[in-house]
């Protein structure tokens, strides 16, 4: 079973075969959850949107038509839930917080190779510096730049989750980048190409 | 490594780190716990629709994004000012407000007609049109799009500066219709008497019918002191008036869908306004006729209740108004639609409220015409 492609596991669970399904979830749901956990800032509800997620995409099982990847499928639907909490949150959330789940993992990961405390309180604070110009980019190209940047879509793949043709999800990108060139410059990381 | 993925790269370790940033760990137990979870959830799985719709609106700047949000629906002076008072308390710049929201209104109550007019005898148009009505028109027609106007304390500013030069115009065209209304001792014979001042050239005692859509457009026409009191304004001599900065406040003429003539002139009023017209007529500067402007508003201010007479109408009537010396209506002729029929009478109550200053000439007839 677990070697079935995604597309034979959503046939298999359209016809009721909750087990391809199971396996389906346990194949993505790492993936789904960090992007959600990018996209939120926050770890409880990057869970719930997980979840949700899954959950969500089986009782739209009859409405996948094939012309796209399943986990594209799925991360569409794993993004517009992400963006209906951030948009239901009751205040806005732009500063990093210590249990930021991207500040959290990074740190968790130094730690494992790092043992030098001047190091780390430098990798925090690089770490601090990229999560806040992430957060200070627009909601579509922030979840562009996650996207592609972080969770390393293809352009083709980005655009099929978006929406959108496959040019802007290249200038999305693009534009980002160049305001976060900017904010890592303005916060002490010159950009050592020269260029700006 | 391209040239572009060489720019677009982020300084120091930051590329490497977007590209690989781990979120906190969680172990196997975590992942297997979930799944069952959702397991356990796909029996009441359901979906929203909204949920496969594409995610994200575009982002400013992006290719083929236009930005609607950021224009506004066109809005008028009017629009712009009413808002503008309703959100600003101060009362030092409600009154500015006011007075351009009554000036738009005067303009937009004598405006129409006089476009229209203008337009429908632009071939039989004597002089080259004068700006005013075109800027009456601008002054109710919406404005271009553009930016929302921002919160900010320049908004009523801004309404204060147009308020003034609103009124600077109306003061400035007052006072031309005053040198216009009364000809000045360099222009009258010092010696001559009276009668000998006034009497035109030509000495034709009947009465020349003229008609309005003949009348050269004047600044006069469109202009605050065009309204029904403007000519009293004009008459006065003198420099100009103050009081001419309170005109665009006087009541307006009702709006058209009423059956009966609504523009109501007090008659005390008008009898004031003839006792002070009469100094101006004894001192022998009564002009030969009406000029084009008093005319042009005498009826601009009840041509809204003549239009009320023929609401429903198909075609358009025509009046030829008779003023007497004195500056009043003597008679109105119907013809068209309206003749014989009960907005006939309706028509001549209207236009029979029409006032001009008084003139040298028996009597000084003009044509308009009443479109519904």
């Amino acid at each position: 079973m677990s070697q079935k492609s995604d597309r034979e596991l959503v046939d298999a669970a359209r016809k009721g075969d909750a087990e391809a399904f199971g396996v389906l979830v346990r194949r993505h749901q790492k993936r789904i959850y960090r992007l959600a956990a990018h996209l939120l800032r926050d770890g409880a509800e990057a869970e719930d949107v997980t979840q949700d997620t899954f959950v969500r995409a089986y009782g739209a099982l009859d409405r996948f038509d094939g012309r796209s990847e399943p986990f594209t499928w799925m991360y569409r639907i794993a993004v517009n839930l992400s963006l209906n909490a951030i948009r239901s949150r009751k205040t806005g959330r732009k500063a990093t917080t210590p249990d930021d789940p991207r500040i959290e993992g990074l740190l968790a990961d130094q730690k494992s190779v790092e043992a030098d405390p001047a190091r780390l309180a430098a990798d925090r604070q690089a770490a601090h510096a990229l999560a806040e110009g992430i957060d200070q980019l627009s909601e579509t190209l922030r979840t562009t730049l996650i996207l592609v940047g972080i969770d390393g879509l293809s352009h083709a793949e980005a655009a099929q989750v978006l929406g959108c043709p496959e040019g802007t999800v290249a200038w999305r990108v693009h534009e980002a980048r160049k305001k976060l060139r900017v904010h890592l410059e303005q916060a002490g990381y010159p950009d050592e190409s020269g260029k700006s | 490594m391209s040239e572009q993925d060489r720019k677009e790269r982020l300084p120091g370790p930051f590329e490497d780190l977007l590209k690989d940033w781990p979120v906190a760990p969680r172990d196997d137990a975590f992942w297997d716990e979930s799944a069952e979870k959702v397991a356990e959830r796909l029996a009441t799985a359901q979906l929203d629709p909204a949920l496969l719709a594409a995610p994200l609106p575009p982002a400013a700047g992006e290719p083929g994004f236009e930005s609607k949000a950021d224009e506004p629906p066109p809005r008028s002076l009017a629009d712009l000012a009413r808002s503008l008072a309703a959100e600003d308390s101060k009362p030092e710049s409600s009154d500015w407000i006011k007075a351009s929201l009554s000036l738009s209104q005067s303009a937009r109550a004598s405006a129409p007609m006089i476009a229209d007019e203008a337009r429908a005898s632009a071939a039989e148009l004597v002089a080259p049109p004068a700006p005013a009505p075109a800027a009456a028109e601008a002054s109710v027609h919406p404005l271009p799009a553009r930016p929302a106007p921002a919160r900010s304390g320049a908004g009523p500013l801004l309404m204060a500066g147009i308020g003034l030069l609103g009124l600077a115009a109306a003061a400035v065209i007052v006072v031309r219709a005053q040198q216009k209304a009364t000809p000045g001792p360099v222009a009258a014979a010092p010696s001559a008497t009276p009668a000998e001042a006034v009497a035109p050239a030509a000495s034709a005692p009947g009465e020349s019918v003229v008609s309005i859509n003949d009348l050269a457009p004047t600044a006069g026409g469109a202009s605050p002191a065009a309204r029904p009191g403007g000519e009293k304004l004009a008459l006065k001599g003198g420099g100009p008036e103050p009081k001419a900065a309170e005109a665009p406040t006087a009541p307006e003429a009702k709006p058209e869908a009423l059956p009966e003539p609504v523009a109501k002139v007090d008659e005390k009023k008008d009898d004031e306004a003839a006792k002070q017209m009469k100094p101006a007529a004894t001192a022998g500067e009564l002009p030969d006729k009406p000029s084009t402007g008093a005319v042009q508003a005498a009826i601009g201010s009840v041509m809204g209740s003549a239009r009320a007479c023929v609401a429903g109408h198909d075609e358009a009537s025509r009046a030829t108004l008779t003023f007497g010396s004195d500056g009043r209506v003597q008679s109105v002729a119907v013809s068209g639609k309206a003749a014989g029929t009960p907005a006939e009478a309706c028509i001549k109550a209207a236009l029979g409220k029409a006032r001009v200053q008084p003139f040298a000439r028996p009597s000084f007839s003009v044509g308009t015409t009443i479109r519904p």
